[in-house]
């Protein structure tokens, strides 16, 4: 211990004082919005932060190297007096660094670079300077602290500077004090929050019951003091790290959002006037509009921000003020009238299932599953010949099964993403029904959007079934060799897949797609954003059914990035993506094929 | 007094349709129709019975807001019935501006007037014309009455008596008039409708399209990714889910694959015709006749073959 002097010790004392700020910082946020930071808590953050290295996301990979060169500079500062005595102890720690260290100056490039691309998507979306402001002192706290923490563990090589590396921590853990507890306590809430919750603002099936008063209802958020202690404490947690912005579908189009900017408005909102001002009044129609609730977003935050709660909850305040356009009252209307988005009369649903010997629930209750062919099988002619190529793999595997037919009904999907709740619960309660009426158990769906809401969301209302993806239950049959494809009939081309977002961001659905083109075509193909990182079609959250501004379409840059793969077949598994790539293919003139996964693989048997 | 049904429309055709209407409720409620004027007395006279001209307003454009204050003055005075107002744009605003600042009930966009002495009744088209409503509205009550449901009253001799209801400031001003676009379709009221896909190589060749249509005496549309994407038309023309929803006599799809997302827009249109050159292509299975062939051949053929027929 010899060496210690006076100013050391001074260093060494302000170290500490500003670690224990910081955990007394924390613990009291955690204190105020009634969050565990129990071991249990902090262990199961530490697994999911494991999954998502494995990943490979490199935004991710900076927040960990930012986390835990954070954490080691703590310990070494804390520890600093029984470093000298213990060479050993040094050499761990200089070991420690260099990853580290490599990740921090990494983080930094990537964090300037974010820097002129928020400043650019902030031009592009013409927000005030107040604002712009905001953004950049926050962007710059961030680019110190990560500086700080670089210097630290750079510091540790030269030990002779040992007091200004405990300088240098206190700086850095006033920082993360002030800007950094907020976020972790919002990361341990909800690091294990699935991306497929959505809040439910009332219980229609309660109303009807008289058990909730319907004149308390309120769903929508006018006012930003409106916003649930959960929500603000999303919004507040924003350190502009600017993932979400990166992965965005409509900010890379060009159109009026990026969530990053549309939750720091929301938290300066607050802020501003304790949130009693009207949220619409800085948060543009368009601009919620514009999202297409890829989940992108969410997924890609370091820090769990949920932005699409935010986002449901204002569109719910849109809808509720009748803030919608001809496409989107239309849309709503026809729900309404025909019980699909379309205004197709139901009873021609069965249509594509003509001289294919299908049956339905009511000629034949006892199949082991219910096709849910959802409404854009049901009239779209070309979707058709999905239902019809999964129909063949189903009778060829002798795979008993039946449909609703015009007893068929929307599933709720359209109207919930476009914040009518109302309309969404209704037809839950009374799809529920005709399914419990028919004791249906097991339920296949080629739609993933259906898929999702009716494993996802239905329980909540009461409907429990067992809900399989047309993806899963085929690669299960090709496995099973229920399905084989014969070595002659495996297709000679060029497949890239483009993962529709809510059965692969929103389900984990990855490897039984991939199984399905191994199976049936000699040469796959990967996109660079795939599996949880896939890009969005441009038809989600409600999107297909009305225009919002934008520069560039959103299938456009996805077909395009799939013609850079040199496939000449784009294979979808949704037929929401179907129709978008479709288009987009016909536009730019690729000539590239799309098609569903099942149809390639009907094609080969 | 003898009750009086008012007659307003700022068009004098519509006018005179609304007077076959006012006619059904006074024979019932033997009361006397009573063709207003804002402001000017029209040149010529149609409509029966007698004319009441309000002066006052500024001349010669009467707004909608100006329109119901006017009507709502005379109408404190003179305490007609009924004011039947046409379900024109403007009509409309006036009618529901009326019926509030009288503290009125409105019937909206009706047709089969009726009455009984008390009140009146009309029917409307609800859920996009699948229902017809029947509706009642005692009196006194505003209506505006479907354009085109009823003849135009044939003209009569009458006379006009004048009320002065005072100046009314216009709350609205017009900055100026921009003619719309040379181009510019109204799809929605088209009869005829030759519409344009993918199947169409490049721009230019629209005007082949625009030919036929032109010849078929239609209108020229198209879909999503022609007008949203490629910008070869402006988005009035996209028929589809997210452009104009169109219910033309005769619908002729060209190089359309038959999206759904375009199909919706068009599906009750009375006859569709396609021109494709996938036999497999979906839009024939949206439509009652199909071309399988190439639109640069099927389309020529169609121009030389409608010039025969002149």
């Amino acid at each position: 211990m010899a060496g210690l002097d006076i100013g050391y010790l001074a260093a060494y004392a302000i170290s500490l004082a500003s670690v224990v700020v910081v955990a007394f910082v924390t613990l009291s946020l955690a204190r105020k919005w009634s969050i565990s930071l129990g071991p249990g808590r902090v262990a199961g953050l530490g697994r999911d932060e494991a999954r998502r290295l494995r990943t490979g996301d490199a935004v991710f990979l900076m927040h960990l190297s930012i986390a835990l060169g954070v954490g080691v500079t703590i310990v070494d500062a804390v520890i600093a007096p029984a470093m000298a005595g213990v060479p050993l102890l040094l050499d761990l720690f200089r070991a420690a660094s260099v990853p580290l260290i490599v990740g921090l100056v990494v983080a930094f490039g990537w964090r300037v670079q974010r820097y002129y691309q928020s400043r650019r998507v902030g031009r592009g979306l013409g927000v005030p300077g107040g604002f712009a402001s905001a953004s950049t002192a926050l962007q710059l706290v961030l680019m110190a602290a990560i500086a700080l923490t670089t210097s630290e563990l750079v510091l540790l090589w030269v030990p002779t500077l040992g007091w200004a590396d405990l300088i240098l921590d206190a700086v850095r853990n006033a920082l993360v004090a002030a800007y950094y507890a907020r976020p972790s306590v919002n990361l341990i809430a909800k690091f294990d929050r699935p991306l497929n919750s959505v809040s439910t603002p009332f219980n229609l099936a309660d109303v009807i019951a008289g058990k909730t008063d319907p004149g308390a209802i309120r769903a929508g958020v006018g006012k930003v003091s409106e916003f649930s202690p959960d929500q603000s404490l999303s919004f507040d947690s924003c350190v502009e790290i600017g993932a979400c912005e990166a992965s965005c579908p409509a900010t890379a189009a060009g159109r009026p959002l990026s969530p990053r900017v549309l939750v720091r408005k929301l938290s300066l909102l607050s802020r501003a006037d304790g949130g009693g001002s009207d949220v619409l009044t800085s948060v543009g129609e368009d601009e919620l509009w514009s999202c297409t609730s890829c989940g992108a977003c969410v997924a890609s935050c370091p820090v769990s921000v949920k932005h699409l709660d935010l986002i449901y909850d204002l569109r719910r305040e849109l809808v509720s003020k009748g803030r919608l356009d001809r496409e989107k009252s239309a849309m709503l209307a026809n729900l309404a009238q025909s019980q699909n988005p379309y205004g197709f009369k139901n009873a021609a649903r069965a249509s594509w299932a003509e001289g294919m010997d299908v049956d339905t629930l009511q000629s034949n209750p006892k199949t082991e599953y219910l096709y849910w062919v959802g409404c854009v099988s049901s009239f779209d002619q070309r979707a058709q010949r999905v239902a019809r190529a999964l129909s063949k793999i189903l009778k060829h595997a002798g795979v008993s099964f039946a449909i609703l037919g015009a007893e068929e009904m929307c599933v709720g999907d359209p109207a919930r993403r476009l914040g009518e709740e109302g309309r969404y619960q209704e037809l839950v309660l009374q799809n529920i029904e005709k399914l419990n009426s028919y004791g249906v158990k097991k339920i296949l769906a080629t739609c993933p959007h259906c898929f999702n809401a009716l494993k996802n969301e239905y329980p909540q209302f009461g409907g429990k079934f067992e809900v399989v993806y047309h993806t899963q239950l085929i690669s299960d049959l090709i496995r099973e060799g229920k399905v084989s494809v014969p070595p002659d009939k495996v297709q000679r081309i060029s497949v890239t897949l483009h993962d529709a977002c809510y059965a692969s961001r929103y389900n984990n659905i990855f490897e039984p797609p991939r199984e399905m083109l191994e199976a049936s075509v000699d040469d796959v193909r990967e996109m660079g954003r795939r599996k949880e990182k896939t890009f969005c079609c441009g038809a989600g959250g409600s999107n297909y059914w009305f225009k919002v501004p934008q520069q560039k379409s959103i299938a456009g840059i996805r077909a395009e990035e799939a013609a850079g793969t040199g496939a000449k077949t784009i294979a979808t598994e949704c037929p929401f993506c179907l129709s978008m790539l479709d288009d987009a293919t016909k536009v730019s003139g690729s000539g590239m094929d799309v098609r569903d996964v099942a149809e390639i693989v009907a094609e080969c048997i | 007094m003898s009750g009086e049904v008012w007659v307003y429309s700022e068009s004098e055709a519509v006018a005179s349709e609304v007077a076959t209407a006012a006619d059904d409720v006074a024979k019932g409620a033997s009361a006397h129709v009573r063709m207003v004027d804002i402001s000017s007395l029209r040149p010529t006279t149609r409509g029966s019975g007698a004319r009441l001209l309000l002066k006052g307003p500024p001349s010669p454009e009467v707004s909608p807001a100006v329109a119901a204050e006017a009507l709502a003055r005379a109408a404190r005075e003179l305490a007609p019935l009924a004011i039947l107002l046409g379900a024109t744009r403007d009509g409309r605003e006036a009618a529901s501006r009326l019926a509030a600042k009288l503290g009125v009930g409105c019937m909206a966009e009706v047709a089969g007037l009726a009455s009984d002495g008390q009140g009146m009744t009309g029917e409307r088209d609800v859920f996009a014309g699948k229902v017809v409503a029947k509706v009642r509205c005692r009196f006194p009550a505003v209506a505006t009455v479907k354009v085109g449901a009823y003849p135009r009253a044939v003209a009569q001799p009458a006379d006009a008596q004048e009320k002065d209801v005072g100046p009314i400031p216009d709350q609205t001003k017009t900055l100026g008039r921009e003619k719309k676009q040379a181009g510019s379709v109204d799809l929605r009221s088209a009869k005829v409708i030759v519409s344009a896909g993918r199947g169409v190589k490049k721009k230019e060749d629209l005007a082949i399209l625009a030919e036929l249509a032109t010849a078929m005496r239609g209108a020229l549309g198209c879909s999503r990714p022609l007008s949203s994407d490629l910008g070869w038309l402006p988005e009035e023309h996209h028929i589809g889910l997210t452009g104009v929803t169109v219910k033309p006599d005769l619908y002729l799809a060209v190089g359309i694959s038959g999206q759904l997302q375009h199909v919706a827009g068009m599906k009750d249109s009375k006859i569709v015709a396609s021109i494709n050159t996938d036999k497999d292509a979906p839009i024939f299975q949206a439509s009652d006749y199909g071309i399988v062939g190439d639109l640069y051949q099927v389309v020529p053929a169609l121009r030389r073959a409608l010039a025969a027929r002149r």
